[in-house]
């Protein structure tokens, strides 16, 4: 299961009702959105979406009937158990190897700030300034112990540029660190705070 | 030629303006003797707070200046405005010994036991750097490290705080040595946060990190670099310590008094 679809069916399931309602699935042969919502106490709309959620990601089918004149759609359950299972090591940064020889170096004004943790050589978090007038808004990204050293050792925007591999050197920042200092550094460049060179 | 802009603060003389302003307007209002009270009281006031300082630094030239302010802030409280027709011996002898410890905290000022060195510090931080090259950020950087145990680095900091070179923060893991120029002890000292100001950090274990605050960056001339600066300033404190640790700490004070900056700057 890919990571969105997941994301998907964790809403549907972290809803208050979704037990419930998923006891009614079991129950009934079929069901329409207003005989569940009348049966949980739910606003017909809230059914009505939860069914085609649970539609959308093939848990549920759906069939159009009549009723007189009006059609309406009943709902089967078409499972009997959810599985839910995401392969985490696609979401790790490519080839971090390869990044870790990438020369950097604070970018010249770039208006951020770095408070330090006191009584460590350490940075605590960057924040940011974004956007423009109105819209100009402080973005504070709280730091790993490990991002937080090796953005100390950081070189100054006019400093010669160090190689990630340096910098992680210099730091005494583990080679087990390198995606998520790579992950902080890609953050930053895409935040004009770092320039790589 | 001097890389730091010349001082023209006046912050350092503003408690005495204030203190005679208050002494000139309670006069006004409810006559002098009154005035003189009030103002007597504000010293006496003031003589607790250098009192802080003095603990904070064991610098003599502050415990001169404890009594100079107790002595005076007493012969404000006594004073009665007789115009010479008695003799208040009591108020005498105060007037007598504020003088006498005003003539000596005098002469610690003029031979410069009883100033703050940051300028001093600036001024030789930045000596050796030339490269003209703004890059002002507000990190710390780590600047080396030095050869010396933890006794060593407190009892570093005890003497550059006596001799008012910086303002040390002793800290579990290190010792955080603030800069403090002639004017901005009341900041440092009331507010006791060096996070935003310029200091020189050294831990335990002997690495050094140093800070330029952008205000200090910002009083020399020219826009020097500000890596080589810091890493100057972090070299400074080094050579400092190793002085320090050969039993040559005197040494320190002679460089700066070779520079011979004004004592009010």
């Amino acid at each position: 299961m890919d990571f969105k679809t997941a994301a998907t069916l964790g809403t549907y399931l972290s809803k208050d009702y979704a037990e419930d309602f998923f006891a009614l699935l079991v129950t009934y042969q079929d069901i329409s959105a207003s005989e569940a919502a009348s049966r949980l106490g739910l606003h017909i709309r809230t059914a009505q979406d939860f069914l085609e959620g649970l539609t959308s990601l093939d848990i549920v089918s759906k069939r159009e009937v009549s009723e007189g004149k009006r059609p309406y759609f009943r709902y089967t359950l078409e499972v009997d158990k959810i599985t839910m299972e995401i392969d985490l090591s696609h979401m790790q940064l490519p080839e971090p190897a390869e990044g870790l020889e990438r020369r950097i170096r604070e970018r010249l004004n770039a208006g951020a700030r770095f408070p330090t943790a006191r009584g460590d050589g350490a940075i605590n978090r960057v924040v940011i300034w974004t956007g423009d007038g109105r819209e100009r808004r402080e973005h504070t990204i709280k730091l790993s112990p490990a991002q937080g050293r090796f953005l100390y050792h950081l070189p100054f925007p006019t400093a010669k540029p160090l190689s990630i591999a340096e910098i992680m050197a210099e730091a005494e920042v583990e080679a087990t660190y390198a995606p998520e200092v790579l992950d902080i550094v890609n953050v930053l460049e895409n935040y004009k705070v770092i320039e790589a060179l | 030629m001097r890389k730091l802009k010349p001082d023209r603060s006046i912050t350092g003389l503003i408690p005495v303006f204030t203190f005679v302003l208050i002494i000139a307007l309670v006069s006004v209002w409810t006559g002098i003797e009154v005035g003189m009270q009030v103002g007597g009281l504000l010293v006496l006031l003031y003589a607790g707070y250098t009192f802080y300082i003095f603990w904070w630094t064991r610098n003599t030239g502050y415990l001169l200046s404890i009594l100079y302010l107790v002595f005076g802030g007493l012969w404000l409280t006594t004073f009665t405005p007789n115009f010479g027709n008695s003799f208040d011996p009591l108020n005498k002898t105060f007037m007598f010994l504020a003088l006498a410890s005003g003539s000596g905290l005098w002469m610690m000022l003029m031979t410069r036991r009883f100033k703050w060195r940051g300028r001093e510090v600036l001024e030789l931080a930045a000596e050796p750097v030339d490269e003209s090259v703004d890059g002002f950020t507000a990190r710390p950087r780590p600047a080396g490290q030095v050869d010396a145990s933890r006794d060593e680095i407190v009892a570093f900091a005890r003497f550059v705080g006596s001799h008012l070179v910086a303002l040390p923060y002793v800290e579990t893991e290190r010792v955080v040595f603030a800069i403090v120029k002639f004017g901005d002890e009341f900041r440092h000292t009331l507010r006791r946060d060096y996070m935003a100001e310029t200091w020189v950090a050294i831990d335990f274990d002997g690495n050094v990190s140093a800070h330029i605050a952008q205000r200090d960056y910002l009083d020399y001339r020219d826009t020097l670099s500000f890596d080589q600066l810091c890493a100057s300033l972090g070299d400074l404190f080094i050579d400092f310590v190793a002085l320090f640790c050969r039993g040559e700490g005197m040494r320190i004070v002679d460089r700066m008094d070779a520079l011979h900056i004004s004592v009010f700057s």
